[in-house]
């Protein structure tokens, strides 16, 4: 038994995504696109006949129809927008939300962090791809090697300070100073005071 | 998206700022995003809040905030390139953001 489909709005359910609704966008997509949305039923103990009737008659804080779409339904909607809705019961609501989370992360490819935490969470998702939940672990190491780099860079591009080093700097500014004044014939002393000031 | 108020403080540190300019870069671009409408990939157009918000970061000379400056709208310009690539020129803002919401998270998933 697969997917049931209906042309009618998607039943009262919770959106596993941090739905957003902006009517202007919403208008723009209608006129090229139908709606689509997919409801997970979660129906442990098979009692359930026709799924949308279910999900309408459960209050929605009941947590029984979870539901994915672009957008957020509204009455308003249906003037200016065809709508399908694909239904599929699930004896276990960790598949239930799992079915939802991969095929808006990898048919839709919307990243993980715009789906609630809690069904990151319930389906395990927090464990597979921890970055999705939680990135203090990767702040901190993100600001630890920056930390690292940087007092490197700083050590090395410190002045040795040691005689020899300026000396051999000194020589190679010098003699770069005696070329300049031999090509275009100034003054070496005064070039020499200009350029090679430490 | 609370992880990038987290990330972006870390970015307030300019070790960070000037070692991971293309997270930086990104974080930057995505909290300035407008919520709707159309938006025109440009690098131009992010100039002015990298500038605020350098504007913001303690303890830096100026000499600091124009080397990150630098560094961020290199980063800022090559992702912009990146993006183009991948929605056009013009995309509308949920696009856009979800586009550098991947960008970020290959980033930190490359740091993890």
């Amino acid at each position: 038994m697969g997917w049931e489909r209906r042309e009618a709005p998607p039943p009262p359910g919770v959106y596993v995504t941090t739905a957003s609704y902006h009517s202007k966008l919403v208008e723009d997509y209608c006129a090229r696109y139908h709606l689509i949305y997919l409801v997970a039923v979660y129906d442990r103990d098979g009692t359930c006949q026709d799924l949308y009737q279910c999900c309408s008659s459960q209050p929605r804080s009941d947590g029984r129809c979870f539901i994915f779409g672009d957008v957020e339904w509204r009455e308003e909607l249906a003037e200016k927008c065809r709508v399908e809705t694909y239904l599929y019961k699930f004896r276990d609501i960790r598949d239930a939300l799992k079915t939802l989370l991969e095929f808006g992360m990898h048919v839709k490819g919307i990243p993980c962090t715009e789906f609630n935490i809690d069904v990151l969470r319930v389906t395990g998702w927090c464990d597979v791809d921890p970055i999705c939940c939680d990135v203090s672990a990767v702040k901190e190491k993100i600001i630890e090697e920056a930390t690292a780099t940087y007092h490197q860079l700083q050590t090395q591009h410190l002045p040795s300070g040691t005689g020899d080093a300026a000396e051999e700097a000194d020589d190679g500014c010098a003699e770069l100073a005696r070329h300049a004044a031999e090509t275009l014939g100034a003054d070496v002393s005064r070039l020499r005071r200009c350029l090679c000031r430490t | 998206m609370p992880h990038i108020d987290v990330l972006l403080e870390a970015c307030k540190k300019k070790e960070v700022a000037a070692a991971r300019p293309r997270l930086c870069a990104l974080l930057l671009m995505y909290k300035h995003l407008p919520r709707v409408g159309v938006v025109y990939l440009r690098t131009s157009a992010h100039r002015t809040p990298v500038q605020k918000w350098l504007e913001d970061m303690p303890g830096l000379t100026g000499e600091d905030k124009r080397v990150i400056m630098q560094k961020l709208m290199k980063a800022i310009g090559e992702a912009v390139a990146e993006l183009k690539k991948k929605v056009g020129g013009v995309a509308s803002a949920a696009t856009l953001r979800r586009a550098i919401l991947r960008l970020l998270l290959e980033e930190l998933r490359n740091s993890a």
